[in-house]
């Protein structure tokens, strides 16, 4: 048994975001429909890596979803939506404010067809607030969300993540949000709407900085991979790389100097505590512990430290953690055969359920494959849907 | 009022994860117990910085919950947590694998008392294999999972993603999680283990370069800032500070060129061009820019489509009118520390007010309403208090 297999879910998204978001929950049993147009698709049918002339991008994010092709910015395309609301639980999408309503299908027209439709809205900015309609893209609504000013060394360009982290948080909340409104519908039978932003979702991830600063006006701001709670929990260069160290507790940090023979910094009285090592920690505890770790190389330290229960671990490259028999052993990668691309590897699913398990891969949908019988489904006659389609609506 | 009004969570979350994931657990509505070691409590207690000896840290990701301090290791500290567990919903950790068994509190364990629970757990590295046993930080799974090897710059050092993504995005993966298994359970009454763990939460993330690696066999490591699809797309400095521009097509091109006078080349004619010419190119913004503050710059480009926005730093969004319409900066009332600033909760459902005005819990602030709703006596709670049990 899956545990969303009762629920329906359109998806008019293209790209990463939303896609990412029903990938999940089509992963847990939902029938996820997606909603694209009929020239040429979702713009990620095209983006990197590509095998044999396909996007495994594209196949990875709308693994076993439907396609069916429908140009909603046609005044017949929005009326045929309307007529498949009925049959939907969910409808996802990604749209600046007020870009479906004056299509005529934003949520209040959606909701007098079906009131207890669960409408989740992806943008930048939101659909509220000055900024709804401040033209954006990933990178500018970042740098309104405080993480890239905190992503960087000190005094040099701040740094938009290179995973797109933002697009991840976001998939994940506006995933959260359509089960957290199922479970509301169970208990009261009502829909509706969820409003999720890029911004947002990466403002929420800046830790404890606005405590931080209303409370005693200190400012999280980049200190390269360093973190100012405590210290030392910074990244090292090694003899052959780089080497992670989060010292978090006094144990640990006395363990930390036995190991790596720093019996004097031990018996320092300015790194006595945790407070006397976070002072000024840039100026201070960084520059020694930066002379005397290159020495060592990166498994060196890690090796030492982990035996130990002090957290580290050696940066690893892309080639380094794919490969890792730990990845391996913990299902972090999963083998498939497609039947489009032959052996294939993905990330799997990044959170795991007992009872009901995330269904196994499939390939994502040709472009429009779907289009026919979805039609057929709400009433509309074979001669319609050849004209439909004869003026590129479908 | 939410809609997990009446949900009660047994809550061993202890740092950042797992508490930012309960923490959505008690915005909508949970009866959120968090389980605190007698000596201390939570670690995150002891975080920077302080405001009259309370921890700010702290309070960011506890407003709401109860706490109650207990020692697991005893029998009559697992008997309180059984009763508690008897008529619980949810129950959550971050101890890394193995270290809830320990205590009598493995799912196996809690089942037998609770057979429908929705028993929630983060690790470190996985359950399975050697590294399971070892603890995990926010740093060392950025740097483990191949995230820190891909952000930064090209001629610099692997770069951390400042806040500690690898506690929150785990928590928020174990949110999505709970909230898939309870509506499961709404279904059929059924419980079941939710497992996330840091580094497969952060080697999610890689979508892109794991994909190619794995499947095309081609190494991606890190580029910088700058767009590879369209130009210019980037970070650039002000007289200032930083600012991000992103130019999408010709048109906004044209734009772009007259508003910051930048020559009118060849060079520059299309975006093929312009990303072939864009360190030359972002030379010349830059030369422009460095005569207006990133305010000032953005302002260059209102009523145009261009988008662009200064890098904002933590200061400055507290008072920023979009975040603080959205309801992403909230401000509680903390009996310690006084006024404080949050995050608010970036969900938005028109059909539920997440509850942020609760402050964090003292240690142990709850222990005696909780003991005194399982039953225990006063004289009893003495006696727990006394042998450092609570």
């Amino acid at each position: 048994m899956l545990a969303l297999d009762n629920i329906k879910i359109l998806d008019l998204s293209e790209k990463l975001t939303v896609s990412l978001a029903t990938m999940y929950l089509s992963s847990y049993g939902a029938e996820v429909t997606k909603i694209e147009r009929p020239d040429g698709g979702d713009r990620a049918r095209q983006w990197e890596p590509m095998k044999d002339g396909s996007s495994l991008y594209f196949n990875y994010l709308n693994s076993a979803k439907k396609s069916v092709t429908l140009d909603i910015t046609t005044k017949e395309g929005a009326e045929i939506l309307k007529k498949m609301i009925p049959y939907y639980d969910v409808i996802c999408l990604s749209a600046q404010a007020g870009q479906m309503e004056e299509m005529g299908i934003g949520y209040e027209d959606l909701k007098a067809i079906k009131p207890d439709l669960i409408y989740a809205v992806y943008s930048y900015f939101g659909q509220t607030g000055p900024d709804k309609n401040k033209p954006a893209s990933s990178l500018t609504a970042q740098a309104k969300g405080v993480a890239m000013d905190m992503t960087g060394v000190h005094g040099e360009y701040p740094v938009q993540s290179a995973p797109s982290i933002a697009e991840h948080y976001s998939a994940a909340y506006l995933a959260t949000g359509v089960v957290m409104a199922l479970i509301d519908k169970n208990i009261r039978g009502v829909g509706q709407k969820i409003d999720i932003s890029l911004t947002d979702s990466i403002y929420s991830c800046i830790e404890a900085a606005p405590a931080a600063y209303s409370t005693v006006g200190e400012v999280h701001k980049r200190k390269g991979n360093f973190d100012p709670s405590c210290a030392p929990y910074d990244t090292f260069e090694t003899s052959d790389g780089y080497g992670a160290i989060g010292v978090a507790t006094q144990k640990q940090w006395e363990k930390f100097c036995d190991v790596l023979q720093l019996d004097d910094l031990k018996e320092d009285p300015r790194f006595i505590d945790n407070e006397g090592r976070r002072t000024d920690y840039m100026d201070v505890l960084r520059p020694i512990l930066a002379e005397r770790l290159i020495a060592y190389t990166k498994t060196e330290i890690e090796n030492r430290c982990r035996t130990q229960g002090i957290p580290c671990c050696a940066v690893l490259t892309i080639p380094e953690i794919t490969d890792l028999p730990n990845t391996l052993e913990n299902g972090y990668m999963i083998s498939t055969m497609s039947e489009k691309f032959g052996p294939l590897r993905y990330p799997s699913v990044p959170f795991v359920l007992s009872q009901t398990k995330a269904v196994p891969f499939s390939d994502a949908p040709e472009l429009g494959s779907d289009t026919a019988e979805c039609m057929k489904q709400i009433g509309i006659a074979q001669e319609e849907i050849s004209r439909l389609k004869e003026n590129h609506v479908i | 009022m939410g809609f997990l009004d009446g949900i009660k969570v047994v809550d061993f979350t202890h740092a950042y994860a797992g508490p930012f994931c309960s923490l959505f657990l008690a915005d909508y509505g949970a009866e959120v117990i968090k389980i605190e070691r007698v000596d201390g409590g939570d670690q995150a207690r002891t975080w920077g910085p302080f405001k009259n000896d309370y921890s700010a840290y702290y309070a960011s990701f506890n407003r709401g919950k109860k706490s109650i301090t207990l020692d697991m290791k005893s029998e009559e500290g697992q008997k309180i947590i059984y009763d508690l567990i008897k008529d619980a919903d949810i129950v959550c950790s971050n101890f890394k694998a193995g270290t809830l068994e320990r205590y009598g509190v493995g799912y196996e364990q809690i089942k037998q008392i609770k057979p429908d629970i929705i028993y929630a757990t983060i690790s470190g590295f996985g359950t399975k294999g050697e590294l399971s046993k070892y603890a995990a930080y926010d740093n060392v799974i950025q740097a483990m999972s191949g995230v820190m090897d891909v952000n930064g710059f090209a001629d610099k050092g692997p770069t951390k993603i400042g806040p500690a993504i690898g506690d929150s995005y785990t928590g928020l993966l174990l949110l999505l999680g709970i909230m898939i298994a309870f509506y499961h359970r709404q279904k059929t009454g059924q419980g079941q283990q939710v497992d996330v763990t840091m580094l497969g939460a952060l080697f999610g993330l890689l979508e892109y370069p794991v994909l190619e690696y794995a499947n095309n066999g081609k190494v991606i490591s890190r580029s910088g800032n700058a767009s590879k699809y369209v130009a210019p797309s980037d970070i650039y400095r002000t007289k200032d500070d930083y600012i991000a521009i992103t130019v999408k097509n010709d048109s906004q091109w044209e734009e772009f060129r007259k508003i910051l006078d930048l020559p009118d080349t060849e060079a520059y004619a299309t975006n093929q061009k312009r990303l072939e010419n864009q360190s030359v190119l972002k030379t010349q913004i830059e030369e422009k820019l460095k005569n207006y503050t990133s305010k000032e710059a953005e302002a260059l480009f209102d009523g145009t489509q261009i988008a662009a926005s200064s890098v904002m730093g933590i200061a400055e969004s507290l008072e920023n009118p979009q975040l603080l319409a959205r309801d992403m900066v909230i401000e509680v009332q903390d009996p310690v520390m006084g006024p404080v600033k949050l995050v608010g909760d970036p969900i938005h459902l028109s059909e539920n007010q997440p509850i942020t005005n609760l402050p964090s819990p003292t240690l142990g602030q709850h222990t005696e309403e909780i003991l005194m709703q399982l039953g225990y006596s006063e004289e009893k709670i003495c006696w727990l208090r006394a042998n450092h049990v609570v």
